[in-house]
């Protein structure tokens, strides 16, 4: 039902009430008086709602919720196929304006493409229609770094009091909480998540800040060393271990973490399945490509070549879709045919590509030793 | 022994100031408290009493005077929707004193054009010099000073390279940097070539540092990416906009040491500082971190662990900054650090550090602990949520107060679209880009508060990125210099409406005939030991007042002043009344240390 037909149906309300009732018209005749009082109460009763309205929206009348379209950003400039599925999520919401699932679909692809405003109200209205899916809260948490952390705090609360068993969930609450400085909450959410799954470098190394926090050096080094076992590539591990060795008064293992900290990546990402299903929503070539490498790695080729195809009817100059289409048609399918002039195309587009130029390389040097087919 | 400095009209100010501090302290009778923020509020009431009940009066911190002090400058840019990558990322400005009047005038960094751009057609953009007039406004003379530089300017250092009694100008660009000396006589000399520090990376921050102690001041150039401008780069929705640092490697910094007759030897290899490959570098501030009386750099870092250059006293470096605690933030993550400050901020008399980041990341503040251990203390500063929205860039340690602490203040925009901030009236391309600015109030103990609010003009809505803060009208206070992407340098004067008292304090060798930066300064007031530092080269890419700031509080006197100069003693000068500026001068103090 569309907005204006919910308004009309609210106007003809009171008619209908009162069309129910004539024998109490007629059984009684009331006084001037208590006609001006009733008259006047009504009155103030519709002010009161018109306000009430303006405030707070139209109100659906199975569940409170109130009943808002669906935000409609300014999507000039953005690449074809995010276009389309914004259009497309939007139109599943119009379409059904009280399933929390279109809701927080369209969240989603707010989401992946970073427009934060409207992936929070979405994502919002996708809780409050379905208050019992710990998706929509944990996903307006995830989705608003740049709020304030209390703010984030109280969404993914909410999100644990619905599946306190979803340990990314757990981490990141525990990891929000430390940013605040409130280390005794942050440690049971840590240590929830650790007793769930006993390897969670990310739990580990967050009870070992609370440890580093409390200046218990010992405990923190040990948690440290157990969290280096789990997960040696975990950059953050050593980061924090360099400095309880050098306070440990450990020069030499200190210089050793340190060393080992810079070689990897600044942040490791917490393995997240939710979050993926978020990602696995963007539509840009860029993300597209991504995805396709994803593919690609869990042996869906066929659908892996399907995104590439995509992505280079939107940026047919798009080195690092040609690059993995050729590596897909290659190396994957070994369709040389199709897949040597891709990697030279990608070549051609990006001289100084790294990777591309080590693909062509390999490939050529493939072809020359095997003759013209795999 | 100290020396006063002051003009007629800095007197006549200060004694308009002392009227009015006087009238204030009539009129709050009874009031212990001192501050602008509760004395804001007092006279508002006061006002809603006896004038305008409707209308209680609207603190206003800092104003805009930029049309008042005749500050004509703009800086160049686009042509729009180039997505030049440095134009987003700004261009400095310095508050010095070229010619030795005693007062502040100002040296603006002008951006440019895309390389590549050919429509419209414009002149490529011109640093500018501008000189302060007795009546506080100011005169373009960049072309009789000759510091008019035509590349593509990004920031400035300032600092006396050849102990000629005249600052000198180091201009970073994208593309050769520029190095100009005082000939004393109103004008500059470019003196980059032979000077050989012509460096052509993409320079950003810089600073003059006498790292060897030498007595002469060497250079610290902070280097960005090695940016290839044909990359096009896109948000995630696939609309085009500024590349990220991501898209390209560091550029390497470069250390120069400062061989006097206006030679410099790069060192960077030698001291120790190509040990690590480029981090897209940003900001710099020079102190010694670790207490060890030499001073050492630290660099912000874009995205890359940040990195204190502990200075070994041999002429060579070590990066500390991971085992310290100053490289990642609390969780082990690196941010975009872009503006830093280092200063005492929760006044117990060490060397903290704040850095400024882009949205969805927190100003940090890393405090001194001691022993050269520092924490990541932002959430106890309280500063967490109030940044987390904001890019922000130039950043200033001040006392806007004048209650014996150091507040902050910051500007801010975004590099990449932003939502639409409430007041933007800039451009419809640039309105995505701008935020307003802040101000957080010191509690005296390191916990700040936003008082945005109450800040003025500073909170208008643009896209800030320098930032500089001195006492530009000479009436005791810190005013503010702010510079914008692709828009004008604006003066703020500070309008604090009751503030403490105060001292300058100018710690000056005689000998060397220069301000001696890197020198630590105690003021003695009130019951109260404060420590400030000579240091212009701090925020992002700008130079303020290379003179020590004191707000006293409600102490009138000041009962001595210790200067630990660089590599040298520690001495002891007398104190005295507040409100003036003093010049300590090396050597003529007691000495209280060797």
């Amino acid at each position: 039902m569309s907005k204006r037909g919910r308004k009309r149906n609210q106007r003809d309300r009171p008619k209908r009430a009162a069309a129910r009732s004539p024998e109490a018209q007629q059984s009684k005749t009331p006084s001037r008086a208590v006609v001006v009082g009733l008259t006047f109460a009504a009155l103030t009763l519709l002010g009161v709602a018109v306000v009430a309205r303006s405030f707070f929206g139209a109100t659906d009348d199975s569940n409170g919720v109130a009943i808002v379209d669906p935000p409609d950003p300014d999507t000039s400039g953005f690449e074809r196929f995010v276009k389309e599925k914004i259009r497309d999520r939007r139109a599943a919401v119009v379409a059904d304006v009280r399933s929390a699932a279109a809701w927080g679909r369209l969240g989603m692809v707010f989401d992946v493409h970073n427009l934060v405003e409207e992936a929070v109200i979405c994502y919002a209205r996708a809780a409050r229609l379905d208050p019992t899916d710990f998706r929509w809260p944990y996903f307006q948490a995830s989705c608003m770094p740049e709020r304030d952390p209390a703010d984030v705090v109280v969404a993914l609360r909410r999100a644990r009091s619905l599946n306190p068993n979803y340990v990314p969930l757990q981490v990141r609450l525990g990891r929000q909480l430390l940013s605040l400085g409130e280390t005794d909450e942050a440690e049971s959410h840590f240590q929830f998540a650790l007793n769930a799954d006993p390897n969670n470098s990310h739990a580990l190394v967050g009870l070992a800040q609370v440890e580093f926090e409390r200046r218990d050096f010992d405990a923190c080094r040990a948690r440290l060393e157990l969290a280096r076992a789990a997960r040696p590539e975990h950059g953050e591990i050593y980061r924090l271990l360099a400095r309880v060795y050098r306070a440990l008064n450990m020069p030499a293992q200190a210089r050793a973490a340190a060393e080992q900290a810079f070689r990897l990546p600044s942040n490791t990402p917490i393995s997240d399945p939710l979050r993926a299903e978020v990602r696995a929503e963007g539509a840009t070539v860029k993300q597209l490509v991504l995805q396709a490498s994803h593919l690609r790695r869990d042996q869906k080729i066929d659908q892996a070549v399907q995104k590439l195809r995509q992505a280079l009817e939107v940026r047919p100059d798009n080195a690092d879709a040609h690059l993995q289409l050729g590596l897909a048609y290659f190396f994957d399918l070994g369709r040389w045919d199709e897949g040597l002039p891709e990697l030279r195309e990608a070549v051609r587009l990006a001289p100084h590509h790294p990777h591309a130029r080590r693909a062509l390389k390999e490939a050529e040097q493939l072809v020359r030793e095997s003759g013209s087919r795999p | 022994m100290t020396s006063a400095t002051s003009g007629t009209n800095t007197r006549t100010t200060r004694t308009r100031r002392a009227a009015r501090i006087a009238a204030a302290a009539l009129l709050y009778a009874g009031s212990a408290s001192l501050g602008c923020n509760e004395s804001g509020r007092d006279r508002g009431d006061a006002n809603k009493s006896e004038s305008t009940p409707a209308e209680p009066r609207q603190t206003k911190l800092f104003v805009d005077v930029t049309r008042r002090v005749k500050l004509d400058f703009r800086s160049a840019c686009g042509p729009q929707r180039t997505y030049f990558m440095p134009e987003i990322m700004g261009s400095g400005g310095a508050l010095l004193d070229y010619d030795n009047d005693g007062d502040l005038d100002i040296y603006l960094i002008n951006a440019g054009h895309p390389p590549d751009a050919t429509s419209p057609p414009a002149p490529p953009g011109k640093n500018r010099l501008f000189r302060q007039e007795p009546d506080h406004t100011f005169v373009d003379v960049t072309d009789e000073a000759g510091v008019g530089d035509t590349g593509y300017g990004m920031g400035v250092a300032v600092g006396d390279i050849d102990n000629d009694g005249f600052v000198d100008l180091y201009v970073t660009n994208y593309g050769p940097n520029v190095l100009y000396r005082n000939a004393g006589d109103g004008t500059f000399v470019n003196i980059t070539e032979q000077a050989g520090v012509g460096d052509e990376h993409w320079g950003m921050s810089a600073a003059f540092v006498d790292f060897d102690m030498d007595g002469l001041l060497d250079l610290f150039v902070v280097n960005y990416v090695l940016l290839d401008p044909s990359v096009k780069c896109f948000s995630a929705a696939g609309r085009q906009d500024y590349c990220g640092p991501e898209k390209f490697p560091g550029a390497p910094d470069r250390l120069y040491r400062n061989k006097g007759n206006g030679l410099f030897e790069d060192v960077t290899a030698a001291s120790g500082v190509a040990a690590t490959p480029g981090r897209r570098g940003l900001g710099v501030n020079c102190g010694d971190l670790t207490g060890d009386g030499r001073i050492d750099i630290y660099v912000a870092n874009d995205n890359q662990p940040n990195q204190l250059w502990v200075n070994q006293g041999d002429g060579t470096f070590v990066d500390d900054a991971l085992l310290m605690g100053i490289a990642y933030d609390h969780a082990g993550h690196t941010e975009a650090s872009m503006g830093v400050v280092c200063a005492d901020l929760d006044n117990d008399s060490d060397l903290d550090l704040l850095l400024t980041h882009l949205r969805g990341e927190k100003d940090t503040l890393y405090r001194n602990e001691g022993g050269g251990f520092f924490d990541d203390a932002s959430a106890q500063a309280g500063i967490v949520a109030g940044s987390m929205r904001f890019t922000s860039f130039g950043v200033a340690g001040l006392d806007y107060d004048q209650d014996g602490d150091l507040d902050l203040a910051i500007v801010s925009g975004h590099v990449f679209r932003g939502p639409v901030e409430k007041g933007a009236n800039l451009s419809p391309f640039w309105n995505d880009y701008a935020q307003p600015g802040r101000l957080l109030a010191n509690d005296g103990k390191g916990r700040f508060r936003d008082v945005s609010d109450q800040a003025g003009d500073l909170t208008r809505v643009l896209v800030g990125r320098g930032l500089a803060a001195g006492d530009l009208d000479g009436d005791g206070d810190q005013d503010l210099l702010i510079t914008e992407c692709c828009g004008p340098a604006r003066v703020f004067y500070n309008e604090c409406p009751n503030p403490g008292h105060w001292l300058t304090v100018r710690a000056f060798d005689e000998q060397l005939k220069r301000d001696m930066y890197g020198a630590v300064v105690t003021v003695s007031a009130g019951g109260r030991r404060l420590v400030r530092r000579v240091n212009p080269a701090y925020s992002y890419l700008s130079s303020g007042d290379p003179r020590a700031h004191f707000g006293l509080g409600e102490a009138e006197r000041v009962d001595a002043i210790e200067v630990a100069w660089p590599g040298g003693p520690l001495e002891r000068f007398a104190g005295g009344a507040a409100d003036r500026v003093v010049t300590v001068v090396r050597g003529r103090g007691t000495r209280i240390r060797e």
